[in-house]
């Protein structure tokens, strides 16, 4: 596999990962990551953050030292990049694992910020209602400095925690957040997706009803899917697995970008992803 | 169905996507793989200029260009009825205008089936056309006590005039079937969501008989080209020949008499008009018995 050409991530046609035109003033936009079992998405999230905050993804392709680097380079005569914003929120890690992860390329914690809803959320939010808590939780994500790129680690969590419905958790949520903020990318686990369809007989119990349907609303409204799963063969010593990009439901006719689908193989070693095609 | 039709797809199509048949309400059925905002952009590139679009948007943000008015989508009807209402024509109005209105809708799977029926009665009107996309395979909870009632894409399929289910442009149905096992897995291929793809039309006639036609579409070309005619007009062809020299009468059909089929009415559509309310149609004719002293023979 050392012999194979590796490749640069790219989602849009302009040979972008998060091009410029997303960006534009009014345009409001949705990405959405799916993983699977074994095959975690932190270095896809990494990646994002990295291409928002220095204007690609160092760590993808290259060895730590050589991102390092190159970040330290692009830190210095990019005070420029400062008038980004970029936030996180997770509900499956705590901010000291996305510190970790970004201050090895040394990117100073103020220029992003995490929204830790793993620690103690339950505590904090104990007593109040469903729609009470999602108002607050828009409130925290959308605070001055507004952030023009927001990552959501699996918001479908909010289904359990609140006990609500994926029709709320997307009216009262996710829509409220994609009318604020530019772009947001929802980072979803769909191992246990399974939607017999609407044709079958099959009874679906109701906490599955509201993962599909939460799922299946996030793919109608993102201009662009980004699927990691394990390889269909099993496991490789040279390979970890596959990230599909493919078109969205939404339309990107207003934009004079479109998606770029491809099918890149990857493999994770240490601190460092690379990609490969098939 | 489609087979014995005398009228042309293509037109057909044409004319319910740019609102001159008389389809009150368009229903859009798509899935993962081809979403029906295609549709919603083809209505609004044929509608005519003075027509004002109505948006209602329960997944994008945005405000596309065409909409006069853009509303956000919320789970209760009468607060959505409230917000639609104030765009709509009084009845008055709706005599003098001579613009149509139209409401689109982007995704109507977010009001539940009890509420769907009102939603639409009262938003459809002789001068409202209603536009609206329903996801098909997005489960729904059905309470037990609602357990044999109708799902909401029953319902939907049951009120709609013209239904549009589209289908991602697939190389034979092998390939289908993979896609529809990945799909369930919601493990997206690659050639999904393309400018080319496939259209069922299930066009409602006023005689309440269905045709249905399949088409091949370009969204960047605006093209609709009919599929499977062939294979629909050779068996119109065979149906032709069968009949022939089986009897010394004549079993055939005109196209002037097909058309002419095709435009009856069938009585049971009147009771289909909800304004009614169940009573018995009557209607008196020249030649009927009536007896004024028979109180039992009142059909009125």
């Amino acid at each position: 596999m050392t012999s194979v050409q590796k490749q640069d991530l790219r989602l849009f046609d302009d040979h972008s990962v998060l091009s410029q035109s997303l960006f534009r003033p009014e345009n409001h936009h949705a990405l959405f990551v799916t993983h699977k079992l074994g095959t975690s998405p932190a270095w896809l999230i990494n990646a994002l953050l990295e291409t928002h905050i220095l204007g690609a993804p160092l760590t993808l392709n290259e060895s730590q030292a050589s991102a390092i680097n190159t970040a330290n380079r692009r830190l210095a005569n990019a005070v420029t990049r400062s008038t980004k914003n970029t936030a996180i929120a997770s509900w499956v890690h705590n901010s000291e694992f996305f510190h970790s992860a970004l201050g090895k390329l040394k990117i100073d914690p103020s220029r992003y910020k995490v929204h830790d809803y793993l620690s103690d959320f339950v505590l904090k939010y104990h007593g109040k209602t469903g729609q009470k808590i999602l108002k607050n939780l828009v409130q925290e994500l959308t605070a001055e400095p507004k952030p023009d790129f927001l990552i959501l680690e699996q918001p479908e969590l909010l289904l359990h925690l609140l006990n609500i419905s994926s029709d709320e958790l997307h009216l009262d949520f996710i829509n409220q957040l994609t009318k604020i903020i530019p772009l947001i990318v929802i980072v979803s686990y769909t191992e246990a997706y399974d939607n017999p369809g609407t044709d079958t007989s099959e009874r679906i119990s109701a906490n599955m009803i509201e993962q599909i349907r939460f799922s299946n609303g996030c793919v109608f409204k993102s201009i662009a899917v980004l699927g990691i799963r394990p390889l269909k063969t099993g496991r490789a010593k040279d390979v970890t697995g596959t990230l599909t990009i493919t078109r969205g439901g939404a339309s990107l006719s207003h934009l004079p970008i479109e998606v770029a689908e491809n099918e890149y193989l990857f493999q994770t070693q240490k601190d460092t992803t690379k990609l490969f095609y098939r | 169905m489609a087979s014995l039709s005398s009228q042309n797809p293509s037109v057909i199509l044409q004319r319910i996507l740019s609102l001159k048949e008389s389809t009150p309400f368009i229903l859009v059925l798509d899935s993962i793989g081809r979403s029906g905002h295609c549709i919603l952009d083809e209505v609004a590139r044929e509608a005519e200029s003075s027509t004002t679009v109505i948006y209602v948007s329960f997944e994008s943000t945005r405000k596309p260009d065409y909409a006069t008015y853009f509303i956000e989508g919320c789970s209760t009807v009468s607060r959505l009825l409230d917000s639609i209402q104030p765009f709509l024509p009084s009845p008055e109005q709706s005599k003098l205008s001579k613009g149509k209105y139209l409401i689109m809708i982007d995704c109507i799977n977010f009001v539940t089936a009890p509420n769907t029926v009102q939603l639409i009665t009262q938003l459809v009107s002789p001068s409202v056309a209603l536009v609206a996309v329903a996801h098909k395979n997005h489960p729904e909870y059905r309470p037990a006590e609602l357990e044999n009632y109708p799902s909401s894409l029953q319902l939907l399929q049951f009120m709609a005039s013209s239904i549009l289910e589209l289908f991602p442009a697939t190389v034979d149905d092998t390939a289908e079937q993979e896609l529809e096992s990945q799909l369930q897995r919601l493990e997206i291929p690659r050639g999904l969501n393309s400018p080319t793809y496939k259209l069922t039309l299930t066009n409602r006639r006023k005689s309440g008989r269905a045709l249905r036609y399949t088409f091949k579409c370009d969204s960047t070309a605006h093209t609709f080209t009919p599929i499977q005619e062939d294979i629909s007009q050779a068996e119109a062809q065979e149906g032709t020949e069968a009949l022939e020299g089986l009897t010394t009468f004549n079993l055939n059909t005109s196209n002037k008499q097909r058309v002419a089929k095709e435009q009856v009415a069938l009585p049971f559509l009147e009771a289909q008009s909800f304004n009614t309310g169940g009573a018995i149609v009557y209607e008196f004719e020249k030649d009927d018995d009536y007896d004024e002293e028979d109180p039992y023979e009142d059909p009125f």
